[in-house]
């Protein structure tokens, strides 16, 4: 999770928002191609601006693994047509690296820093405060919650209100980012001003939250997060999409939310209390001006009582990166088709780290051309450009192109295959030569950026590896004639890859290869696949208490278990022409019978699960496949019927979200594996009746289709199991165009007689 | 071989060097002893409204982009064939153009012509070749960005391949072709068109315009259509790339561990002469000086007021921005106080500074937007109006206090803190208030401590003297 730095924080007060901004001053763009910016224009009026990217016009497939030079109209290579100008000397065999200093606090805080940060006149200082705890620690949400009220939370009783506004007061920023296992706090300030900075941080870290805050504090923020985390999916979809991946959230963003509008007060004062200690965090500062001796004496001084030596050193904690997943996760969307191709960065304390970089560089080459753009450009039959974004807070790098949904399965096969082609083809010494100086190059920018550096040394700490591995990986690529390939092709030929796809739809034929991903509009989940085990797990427990509620109301364990199928007369209205009036027999083996009248008119429908047959008048129609099976899934979804699969054990149900409607809270349960389609009911948690029934269907022609119905007047049939007779019935989300009237209800399944 | 540089760096730092090369191209380079070898890159050149043609706003951003695609000489693949499409495109998309303003049907042959042209000229060019040379010095992906009124070009390499990378850079300004000009003006202006679209403050912001710069292309209003109505030839959106990519009208910024001297010789070799500069330029016609207006509008997505004040050209951009602050930026800032004070429930509070794009012309722009959830029903703009008003006839009376200037400093310091945390924010940071204000590096980098409480009420009384202030009402309907 990452915040724009100057993200208005007035959430609370009498201002809705407020701020003062440069009309033009600072650009944001786009953090992968094609997309719509991310950042919220009005919170600071910066503009969101796109970053350039050629578009591919069509072209001949290169087959050469090496980048071929650009050919001009002169038939001349770029070199050629552009000659450089001017010595500037050679490309810099020794590099200067600002060395990192690393000091181990009393308190068991490292702060690592360079012995002094080089800066340009009036340079700010930077530090970043990593907190060995992330996402996926404590409940779902939590972290990101803890965060947000870490920073954000505003009391009057606090000076600035907020850390962030107390920070303001000095000339100071804070962005917060949450990853898998950490989370970090990255502050700017003026550099002399250090010092405040560290006391500002320790006196907010100190102090968890009271629980006792006032409700409608907490929940301000609470939502906006929620809000948030929405809105980024919706403004630029692939980004989210990305991010999602690399947090390892693939739980529906949708589930995401509903879990932080879940989280209280108290949970987020008890984790960080538990997680918000200074043992095992690692404090990296850049401080123009400031040697590293001077910053560890200042926070020493500074950071008490947060730096309890009481507590003692502890262990700092090993930050290894999780698995990374590998497969092809497809979010279908309404706009065009992204790709985007996940590899794991390699590290630099990894004792082959030059040689996987270089292979690396290989593969993707910025993101032009490269072995993966030169198999892309295969499949499409014209140049491709990927997007390259960096890692960041995580172990992956992610390449991002537009691409035609056809492409995506053979764009996964391919990965292996260019993958498996180092071994049997390893990089030439042009290709070699030239991976080695683009891998030098992005490291060195990278470590010359104080944000980079800070990142790069922050990491390092967590896994043990000593500094000087920065300035020894630079030296090994700078002489790529030594780098011990044979050894690493192995390795990374056995990278594990992931691809993730926005827009579009998967390809029928591939379902076991595509795990589905979605968020709110977009369709179902395969929530078995998709939800972490153990948080589904939760979910499902919960789910089931309030379904055993939900049993008792319905007429009992005993009763629902025999109940296979039913007989049901219902009379419809609309409001617009003559009622209807449906008798349906249905058993749960999968057979069904219906007569609609209208009017004098009488259609008799004989359906099973291979189709059907409708009659009417003496004609006899048949019923397709699709829509008796649609029929069948239908009416087996009767409140009751679904109460009774349930209590055979032969359907589960997760607990998406608690809330409260008209004073009586509710419980919304979404159907496991039940289906192609989204199945949630909302339960009243009291009472245990369904209140609502609600579909989400993926029709590829017409899209997301969203029936609701909603249930009252529950009867008791016979005495024993209980029904709704009456309900309403809208259509995506739209005002109820059904009024549902049940005449009779017969608890039984229809014999073999009734059902021809 | 490597070599730890803590003990090379020094707390005494160079000064920023601004120079301009014989091309007329001015430069500012930001040293930083101590720091790797690499260096960040940015050009800003001038774009928006005030440079685009009537009927082909958008333009200015989209030839700097098309500029991207390679040049005449790099990435063709067979010239004359390509020159040949060009044309056949350009008279196409001459003839769509002009049967949509005429309304009529675009024939289903044009239509299809135009896709077969575009894409046999896509396949006698090579729209990477550009961006493949850059990657070769090595450098990091070029990124062309975009404010309202200027776009930007950065790039990061390293210093051993400065010439190289100026000389690409020379190559695109020097020999533009302009591959898919038509397509990127169309992305353009739907970019353009979202925004304006997304923000339901522009109605508003558009009235403001046309009151303070009236028939000025500063003062035209947000384009409502992707299609433009006005045919694009190639020969025009050449000539205005050459007006905004013209040597003296780009500033260029380069921060990184290099020496200064070195790289201002190697600039000054490479950007010798331009063919675009043989003319002189001849800068567009200022508006009209300011007076006071009003104007109130109906409907819209929001009820609310904006107030734009033409800032006089001799304040200090700092002393303005600190006055902007104290007086918008934030809810413990004045207006913020002052309306609640009187009991005023506001949504939304937001100063900007400076609005407009015009260097000499720059407006300072206060928007209030009116509490959602004050269902109170009928005047609620015009409440506001009065409000707002007398609070900015307040504002100009009395000298802010000093703990309040203090906070407004601090906020801003933080702003600029963020901003500068990284090589390409500080080259953004520098340019932008170099290009806008005609600062120098010293003058934008200063402490803000530097500006003093005095000369922030002079920007105050200065700016909101009434006669420079318009003013526009939006009332929401219920």
């Amino acid at each position: 999770m990452s915040r724009g730095r100057r993200r208005a924080a007035w959430l609370l007060g009498f201002v809705a928002a407020a701020s003062c901004v440069w009309d033009d001053a600072v650009v944001e763009t786009r953090p992968v191609s094609g997309e719509r910016p991310a950042e919220e224009v009005a919170a600071d009026r910066e503009q969101a601006v796109e970053p350039f990217v050629v578009p591919p016009p069509p072209a001949p497939p290169a087959g050469a693994a090496e980048t071929p030079p650009a050919a001009t109209s002169t038939g001349a290579t770029v070199e050629e047509a552009v000659p450089p100008p001017g010595p500037l000397g050679d490309a810099g065999q020794d590099v200067a690296v600002p060395a990192a200093q690393v000091a181990m606090l009393d308190g068991g805080l490292l702060v690592v820093a360079p012995s002094r940060a080089p800066g340009f006149a009036g340079a700010p200082g930077l530090l970043r405060l990593t907190l060995p705890v992330g996402l996926r620690a404590g409940k779902p949400g939590l972290a990101e919650l803890a965060a947000e009220v870490a920073v954000d939370l505003k009391l009057p009783t606090r000076p600035g209100g907020s850390l962030r506004g107390a920070l303001a007061r000095i000339g100071a920023s804070i962005e917060v980012r949450v990853a898998r296992a950490a989370t970090s706090l990255d502050v700017a300030f003026p550099a002399g001003r250090y010092r405040e900075v560290l006391e500002l941080l320790a006196s907010y870290l100190v102090q968890p939250l009271d629980p006792a805050v006032p409700a409608e504090t907490f929940d301000a923020l609470r939502v906006g997060l929620a809000a948030r985390l929405g809105r980024e999916w919706l403004r630029a979809p692939m980004s989210a999409m990305v991010d999602r991946m690399r947090t390892g959230r693939t739980r529906a963003l949708a589930d995401v939310i509903s879990q932080i509008s879940l989280r209280t007060a108290a949970e987020v004062a008890v984790f960080q209390r538990a997680h918000y200690l200074a043992p095992g965090c690692v404090l990296a500062m850049w401080v123009p001006g400031a040697t590293q001796a001077d910053l560890v004496i200042g926070v020493a001084a500074s950071m008490p009582p947060w730096l309890d030596a009481r507590k003692g050193a502890g262990l700092m904690p090993l930050l290894t990166p999780p698995p990374a997943q590998t497969g092809v996760f497809w979010a279908p969307y309404e706009g065009p088709v992204q790709v985007a191709v996940f590899v794991p960065q390699p590290s630099l304390d990894q004792p082959l780290a030059a040689e996987m970089l270089v292979l690396l560089e290989c593969l993707t080459h910025d993101g032009l051309a490269g072995r993966l753009g030169l198999a892309l450009e295969g499949l499409v039959g014209r140049d491709v450009s990927f997007d390259l974004l960096s890692p960041g807070e995580t172990d992956q790098i992610a390449l991002v192109a537009r691409a035609d949904e056809k492409v995506v399965v053979p764009l996964w096969e391919a990965v292996s295959q260019v993958l498996g082609s180092f071994r049997t083809r390893p990089p030439a010494d042009a290709e070699l030569r030239d991976a080695a100086a683009r891998a030098r190059f992005r490291l060195m920018e990278e470590v010359s950026r104080p944000d980079g550096w800070l990142r790069l040394v922050s990491r390092l700490a967590y896994r043990r590896a000593t500094p000087d591995v920065l300035a020894k990986t630079l030296a090994r690529l700078a002489v790529p004639s030594k780098l011990e390939l044979e050894a690493a092709v192995p390795l990374f030929a056995d990278t594990p890859v992931a691809l993730a796809v926005v827009g579009g739809e998967p390809p029928v034929q591939a379902p076991r290869l595509v795990q589905l991903m979605t968020d709110g509009v977009l369709p179902r989940a395969r929530a078995g696949q998709l939800v972490p085990p153990g948080d589904l797990r939760d979910s499902r427990k919960e789910a089931e208490r309030y379904m055993a509620t939900a049993v008792d109301a319905f007429g009992g364990k005993d009763a629902l278990r025999e109940l296979h199928g039913y007989r049901e007369v219902v009379v419809s209205d609309t409001g617009v022409g003559p009622s209807v009036e449906t008798t349906t027999w249905f058993r749960d083996d999968g057979r069904l019978r219906q007569e609609i009248r209208i009017l004098a008119t009488t259609v008799t429908a004989t359906i099973d699960t291979s189709g059907g047959v409708e009659t009417s008048q003496g004609r006899r129609e048949p019923v397709a496949v699709d829509e008796a099976r649609s029929r069948l899934t239908a009416a087996a979804r009767h409140p009751s019927m679904l109460v009774a699969r349930f209590a055979r054990g032969e359907t589960e149900f997760r607990l998406l979200t608690l809330r409260v409607v008209a004073g009586r809270e509710q419980a919304v349960l979404e159907e496991i594996g039940g289906g192609p389609d989204t199945v949630r009911l909302t339960l009243d948690t009291q009472v245990g009746l369904v209140r609502a029934l609600e579909v989400r269907t993926w029709n590829p022609e017409v899209g997301a289709i969203v029936v609701r119905e909603e249930f009252s007047d529950y009867r008791t049939i016979g005495g024993l199991v209980r029904a709704p007779f009456l309900r309403t019935r809208s259509l995506d989300e739209g005002e109820p165009t059904h009024a549902l009237r049940t005449l009779e209800f017969d608890a039984a399944a229809p014999t073999d007689e009734a059902l021809k | 071989m490597v070599v730890a540089a803590a003990a090379s760096a020094t707390a005494q730092q160079p000064a920023p060097r601004a120079l301009t090369t014989p091309d007329g191209s001015r430069f500012v380079l930001l040293p930083v002893p101590g720091a790797p070898p690499v260096v960040s890159w940015l050009i800003v050149t001038p774009a928006g409204p005030a440079e685009d043609p009537d009927g082909l706003e958008g333009l200015a951003l989209a030839v700097a982009r098309a500029s991207m695609a390679g040049t005449a000489r790099v990435g063709s693949r067979n010239r004359a064939t390509e020159e040949d499409l060009l044309a056949r495109i350009e008279e196409n998309e001459r003839r769509r153009t002009l049967l949509r303003g005429a309304g009529q049907q675009v024939p289903e042959a044009l239509i299809n012509s135009l896709r077969s042209d575009a894409s046999q000229a896509d396949a006698v060019a090579d729209r990477l070749a550009w961006e493949r040379a850059l990657r070769q010095v090595p450098a990091l992906p070029s990124r062309l960005q975009r404010t309202d009124h200027t776009t930007l070009l950065q790039l990061s390499a390293p210093v051993a391949g400065l010439g190289r990378v100026a000389a690409l850079l020379l190559a695109r300004r020097e020999e533009p072709i302009l591959r898919g000009i038509h397509d990127e003006l169309r992305g353009a202006r739907a970019e353009l068109l979202a925004v304006a679209t997304e923000d339901p403050w522009t109605p508003l912001r558009d009235e403001i315009r046309s009151l303070a710069f009236g028939a000025h292309a500063a003062g035209r209003p947000s384009i409502t259509e992707v299609e433009g109505f006005r045919p694009l030839s190639r020969a025009l959106a050449l000539e205005v790339f050459e007006r905004t990519q013209r040597p003296e009208r780009s500033l260029h910024v380069l921060t990184g561990g290099f020496d200064a001297e070195m790289v201002a010789a190697v600039l000054v070799q490479a950007f010798a002469r331009s063919a675009l500069s043989v003319d002189p330029f001849v800068p567009s016609p200022a508006p009209p000086a300011p007076r006071a207006r009003t104007s109130r509008l109906t409907g819209g997505a929001v009820t609310g007021i904006a107030v734009a004040c033409r800032v006089p050209v001799d304040l200090d951009p700092d002393a303005v921005m600190l006055a902007m602050t104290w007086l918008a930026g934030g809810d413990e800032s004045f207006l913020s106080r002052r309306l609640f004070a009187h009991g005023m429930r506001v949504g939304q509070l937001r100063g900007t500074y400076p609005f407009g794009g015009l260097r000499d012309s720059a407006l300072a722009l206060v928007e209030v937007g009116a509490d959602e959830r004050d269902t109170r029903d009928g005047q609620r703009a015009e409440r506001l109006f009065v409000e707002v008003d007398a609070a900015l006839a307040a504002a100009a009376a009395e000298p802010p206090l000093p703990a309040e200037l203090a906070t407004a400093r601090g906020l801003l310091a933080a702003q600029r803190a963020a901003q500068r945390s990284t090589p390409q924010g500080l080259c953004l940071y520098v340019a932008l208030r170099c290009a806008r204000f005609g600062m120098t590096p010293e003058q934008v980098l200063r402490s803000l401590e530097t500006v003093d409480d005095a000369a922030v009420f002079r920007a105050l009384q200065e700016m909101l003297e009434p006669e420079r202030r318009v003013r526009v009402t939006q009332e929401k309907k219920s």
